[in-house]
């Protein structure tokens, strides 16, 4: 009989923090022993008495809600929905880079068997989507702890209406969509370039239909090198992240998108005119192929085409920078 | 079964009372009070409240420094005593005069409002 009231402290205590836990255990126990005697009619109480007090006492979860001052979370209400949304990207763009990865790899290098091929696979996406999980959940616990939220704009303790955030212009609303493939493909080059980068190569069926494979890059220029693509591709993570997270063009994001750009920029400038970078059989083969003229320099005619094509990207960074740099000024209230 | 106007009037009772329960209890701590004889005494004097609700209240209370208290150990049962302490003493005070204030003009607008019908 007395067990019931033993196992009733128990579940109220068990879940209070330590320190206070054996001090509310015995006011507990006097309380309900208070209530007991003025329950029962004699002096020893009987079961009936114990539940009928039990009863009026409630739920112990709720009595131990009270005894909490305020309720904790690993991550709380307000950064919930950034964690979820943030969650979701990752874990589909790591589980997509991964799928393509190893499909690719299956045509390149053919498992000895199928079970092998989905025993890899299922191993490789398992352990890198638990890693992931893990380390976004680890990163938002922490900006729960310190008490930073991350959906809410910065403010002082004291608001004031200043502190309104502007009405959104649909001019300055960056689409999440936009940042998601941003991400995507981010993700997708990052797994291409450091585990599959021999993949991309010029395939050409000669005559006697046997698969010719020449890949784009040298091998050990293009590790060398790899370094400053990654940097950029980083780069190019973070950005979007931003987006994603502040979701307007405000004059400081396009200023760090302008910065962002301006150091992407120079990355890839810095690996595309890397030394030995290319493949010289490449070079081979163009003449081979009859593409350009026995004559001709395929170095020169080469280096054209690189110029060509940072021309194009220097382009694309400077509309991209200028256009949001404009808008943020613009249609800033 | 309770009416719907009932359960709505007993909710918002309820929520009134909440706001009051602390002085209700200041109330009674200028002696020193174990939980239960507290939980009486409000009970007697037609202000009952449970013990579910009260004895988390008298450990906030403590925490914030209005109430002290002291296990007494000497009889049977262990109990544990709080009473005012001087900050609660002050605070206590300061929410009589408030509690008057709010008293008087609920009362005048009420009454008002009985006098133009």
């Amino acid at each position: 009989m007395m067990e019931l009231v033993e196992r009733y402290i128990y579940a109220v205590t068990k879940s209070l923090p330590e320190k206070q836990r054996s001090d509310i255990e015995q006011e507990l126990r006097s309380l309900i022993e208070d209530m007991l005697s003025g329950q029962a009619k004699n002096d020893t109480p009987t079961a009936k008495d114990v539940t009928a007090v039990l009863l009026e006492l409630g739920d112990p979860a709720l009595l131990a809600d009270q005894y909490r001052a305020k309720k904790s979370y690993l991550i709380g209400p307000e950064n919930y929905d950034t964690y979820f949304l943030v969650l979701k990207i990752v874990l589909a763009a790591v589980a997509f880079g991964i799928t393509l990865a190893m499909t690719i790899s299956y045509f390149v290098e053919p498992p000895a068997s199928i079970i092998e091929l989905f025993a890899g696979y299922f191993s490789a996406i398992f352990g890198a989507l638990l890693q992931v999980f893990a380390w976004v959940t680890v990163i938002f616990a922490i900006i729960e702890n310190r008490n930073l939220p991350v959906s809410r704009e910065f403010k002082d303790e004291y608001w004031s209406p200043s502190d309104l955030p502007e009405l959104p212009d649909k001019n300055l609303t960056i689409k999440p969509i936009e940042s998601i493939v941003g991400l995507l493909f981010a993700a997708i080059a990052i797994i291409i370039f450091n585990t599959a980068e021999h993949l991309i190569s010029i395939y050409s069926l000669s005559d006697d239909g046997v698969m010719r494979i020449i890949p784009l890059f040298n091998q050990e220029g293009f590790r060398s090198l790899l370094p400053l693509l990654n940097a950029m591709l980083a780069i190019g993570i973070i950005k979007e992240s931003l987006k994603l997270v502040i979701r307007k063009w405000t004059r400081g994001l396009a200023l760090i998108n302008l910065v962002f750009n301006l150091l992407s920029f120079g990355l890839f400038v810095l690996f595309i005119r890397g030394d030995d970078l290319w493949n010289d059989v490449f070079f081979a083969f163009w003449v081979e192929a009859g593409l350009i003229p026995a004559d001709a320099d395929p170095l020169f005619l080469w280096s054209r085409v690189i110029t060509g094509l940072i021309a194009v990207v220097a382009l694309g960074f400077l509309i991209d920078s200028a256009v949001n740099l404009y808008k943020s000024f613009r249609y800033q209230v | 079964m309770m009416s719907e106007t009932e359960e709505l009037v007993n909710s918002i009772v309820m929520e009134m009372r909440r706001g009051v329960v602390i002085l209700g209890v200041l109330s009674r701590l200028s002696e020193s009070e174990y939980g239960y004889s507290l939980v009486q005494t409000l009970e007697q004097e037609n202000f009952p409240v449970e013990p579910g609700t009260l004895y988390p209240l008298l450990r906030r209370l403590e925490k914030q420094g209005l109430l002290d208290s002291s296990w007494d150990t000497s009889e049977n049962r262990p109990r544990k005593y709080y009473k005012l302490s001087d900050k609660g003493k002050e605070v206590y005070k300061k929410l009589i005069l408030e509690w008057k204030k709010i008293s008087e003009s609920i009362t005048d607008l009420v009454e008002s409002e009985r006098g133009k019908k």
